[in-house]
């Protein structure tokens, strides 16, 4: 059982937050589809982008999204989707901590300082950008882009990548009390009655909060190369599981149940529970 | 549902990113008073440019993008389109030749809409058009959308009525 804890928390307690930079490291050095690489480009580039926005499927396929990708992070996932024994088994209960971008600390600092930190050496901070081009000699880095395709995204969204060889991830936040508020969520978001209605409006705050960030965050082909996208995601699905919990919580129509969340080979009724996915959703833990 | 709606088509470009749209709506005190919900309902808004935030005023001929979000100001509300940053593919890659009409995917083989396909964007205005009810004989006369562009840089954000493209406008009210 994966327990989701929150980015506030994971900053107080120093071993769980060098635990999760390791295994993002290691991540991020595997270049198949068990990495992080492989993750982000199913989000967006390079094509094509399997990603649903402005659609019923939002919330189930990203929650089967951020199921594999933790199941990736843990090392328990193989070829093709596969699950298998966790390869370095001091990652295999890790749980993708969420954002509480509404929270009153959120609205103070804007992003955890976590994820914002510069750290010298090595890789520095795995949690603040992401290299994700080859480098322009022609020696592939651990980036995914080919020469190519970066100078298109370069030439395209300005200010989503650095001009540095090998480029990287680049953000540039709005002031912290822009992000979306608790009362917000409370009034708009988790009074909904349906499930159309409360999908598309979780979807519109989640929005929000993608361009918010700015850079890399801000524009679909490029979003979930910047590693704050998965805590935001998380944070998108916690509200989500709550909202289920709730009074107000409905099934989605039962034509949808059935369909398949492409590229996974998972349904939309198979990521309904996530006590059959093995993770919860917790503010703290305490050993 | 009672409402009305308005097919003057949006999208036309305008200097400060300013688009105004001669919107009509006007109900019976009594017949306001059985309403629980409006929606300001954007039929097929376009997403595959850069990412963009519109905001919505009633009744404001002058809201720009310097206009405060007030009451006294007319605001309605605000949504932002997530966008795509124009087109990695080929040539007609991101040509979607139809939009999905039915509210969800009929069977597993239909799931795989175009990605490109416009979206319906819904903006509860429930709050603001009751205000307008109260304050204007006429009741609502015009929409005025302020589009700003969320480009990945902050200093390169810019008024951008072009980035906005909805087929349709409408109002929908749910008593």
């Amino acid at each position: 059982m994966a327990i989701r804890l929150s980015i506030q928390s994971i900053e107080t307690n120093p071993d769980a937050l060098d635990t999760l930079r390791r295994a993002y490291a290691r991540f991020k050095s595997v270049p198949d589809e068990r990495g992080f690489d492989f993750f982000a480009s199913l989000h967006g580039l390079a094509l094509p982008i399997w990603c649903e926005h402005g659609s019923p499927l939002f919330l189930p396929w990203h929650r089967a999204y951020l199921y594999y990708y933790e199941l990736a992070l843990q090392t328990r996932l193989g070829a093709r989707f596969t699950e298998t024994d966790p390869a370095e088994p001091e990652f295999a209960e890790i749980g993708l901590p969420w954002w509480d971008w509404a929270s009153d600390h959120s609205h103070d600092v804007g992003l955890p300082n976590s994820y914002a930190e510069d750290l010298p050496g090595g890789d520095g901070n795995p949690l603040r950008q992401t290299v994700v081009g080859a480098a322009l000699d022609g020696v592939q880095l651990t980036g995914i882009w080919s020469q190519e395709l970066t100078a298109l995204v370069r030439a395209q969204l300005p200010g989503v990548i650095t001009d540095t060889d090998p480029p990287v991830t680049l953000r540039d936040p709005d002031p912290p009390d822009d992000l979306p508020r608790q009362s917000t969520l409370d009034s708009v978001i988790m009074t909904q009655s349906t499930y159309l209605g409360f999908n598309n409006s979780l979807e519109q705050v989640h929005g929000d909060v993608h361009v918010w960030v700015g850079g890399a965050m801000s524009q679909v082909p490029t979003a979930a190369y910047d590693p704050i996208f998965w805590s935001h995601h998380a944070m998108i699905d916690r509200l989500w599981y709550i909202w289920q919990n709730s009074q107000f919580g409905r099934n989605p129509p039962p034509d949808l149940m059935n369909t398949v969340l492409a590229p996974f080979p998972m349904t939309v009724a198979q990521v309904l529970d996530i006590d059959r996915l093995n993770y919860d959703y917790a503010v703290t833990a305490i050993a | 549902m009672l409402g009305f709606e308005s097919d003057t088509p949006a999208g036309e470009a305008a200097a400060n990113g300013v688009i105004q749209i001669p919107l009509k709506f006007d109900m019976p005190a009594a017949d306001w008073a059985k309403i629980k919900r409006a929606d300001l309902v954007f039929e097929d808004v376009g997403h595959i440019g850069e990412s963009f935030e519109v905001r919505a005023f009633f009744n404001n001929k002058k809201a720009n993008g310097e206009t405060k979000r007030t009451a006294a100001n007319g605001y309605a509300g605000r949504f932002v389109v997530f966008g795509h940053g124009n087109c990695f593919g080929a040539a007609g890659h991101c040509n979607a030749t139809s939009s999905v009409s039915r509210g969800f995917p009929v069977s597993s083989a239909t799931q795989l809409a175009h990605p490109a396909r416009p979206h319906r964007r819904i903006l509860t205005v429930t709050e603001a058009l009751n205000r307008v009810l109260k304050r204007y004989r006429k009741g609502l006369h015009t929409l005025t959308l302020v589009v700003t562009s969320k480009s990945p840089r902050r200093a390169d954000r810019r008024p951008a009525a072009e980035l906005f493209k909805c087929r349709r406008i409408s109002i929908q009210a749910y008593s």
